[in-house]
């Protein structure tokens, strides 16, 4: 019962890891595009934002 | 499940953003616009205006930094409607996070099940609260250190906490658990980059109400995300379901 257990746990992380490292890098660009880059149209654009999310700015 | 996945996380932050955006407008944008009257010399505090430094502009000078752009209506809704936008991108990138997360933590040997409030706090306590233990949440024309180096930190601090976590809830052994706990302390430990020493730009209590609100307000956002993610990303006893739904065929 454990053994089926683990192989499916092990099958499905194998299988997941594809959506999960997808999933995170977009997330990573949208939080770094969003906080993070340091264009001044950017920067103005997102001025607030950063500042009430706790993001380091200026 | 790529796409479940990605529109799950999205959606969810989408939603916390918009959550966000609101108490925004009512708890944050007024001291921001408040804050932004002293970076601009427009009020000063009584006692230190000899140590305030000459009008140097900023190099980031921007209509977001402009006291009397704000009271321009066109300007105003620009700039608010960008905020609500870029809150919403940001959430979004945050529920992105969080969906992947989720999805490891659940196929960890000591994984699992994980309540809602469980996964917004630890969402809070990696993306918000740990690195505002010691960069607190600034306000426009507070002194800090260089940029490039607290955004360091700031990236350090979240990565190592959320390594850290996951070390600790996932891997159910005992130097694992240490193995978390260090990674938690670590950033720190080490220290956040320091502002130089300097008399306060603007109201030591407005920057006090400041943190709060915004650390409560991303609190909020992040309980109303991980409720959202977990309705969206069904459970791991409802697998047969989530499969049903994301692999057709």
């Amino acid at each position: 019962m454990s053994t089926r257990i683990l192989s499916a746990t092990a099958e499905q992380s194998k299988s997941q890891f594809g959506p999960i490292l997808t999933s995170a890098l977009i997330g990573a660009v949208l939080i770094f595009a969003a906080g993070f880059a340091s264009p001044d149209a950017l920067h103005a654009a997102t001025h607030d934002t950063r500042h009430a999310t706790g993001f380091p700015c200026h | 499940m790529t796409k479940t996945l990605l529109s799950g996380g999205v959606i969810a932050g989408a939603i916390a953003g918009l959550v966000a955006a609101v108490f925004q407008f009512f708890l944050i944008q007024p001291l921001i616009v408040e804050a932004e009257r002293y970076e601009t010399g427009e009020l000063v505090l009584i006692g230190i205006e000899s140590n305030k430094p000459d009008p140097a502009p900023n190099p980031l000078e921007t209509p977001g930094h402009d006291a009397q752009g704000a009271e321009n209506t066109d300007n105003l809704l620009v700039r608010n409607g960008l905020t609500v936008l870029t809150l919403i991108l940001t959430w979004a990138g945050f529920g992105l996070l969080a969906g992947a997360g989720l999805t490891a933590f659940r196929a960890l040997p000591g994984g699992g099940r994980i309540p809602a409030t469980a996964l917004g706090l630890i969402g809070f306590a990696v993306l918000s609260l740990a690195p505002a233990i010691d960069l607190p949440p600034e306000l426009p024309g507070m002194e800090a250190a260089e940029l490039a180096d607290r955004q360091l930190w700031w990236v350090a601090t979240v990565a190592m906490t959320a390594a850290g976590i996951f070390f600790a809830a996932g891997l159910r052994s005992w130097p694992g658990r240490l193995a978390g706990l260090a990674l938690i302390l670590a950033p720190h430990l080490f220290g956040a980059p320091l502002p130089p020493v300097s008399a306060p730009a603007v109201p030591p209590d407005l920057a006090a109400l400041y943190a709060a609100r915004v650390l409560s307000v991303n609190l909020i956002g992040w309980l109303v995300l991980a409720i959202a993610l977990l309705w969206l990303l069904p459970e791991a006893g409802a697998k047969a379901d989530a499969d049903g739904l994301t692999e057709p065929g």
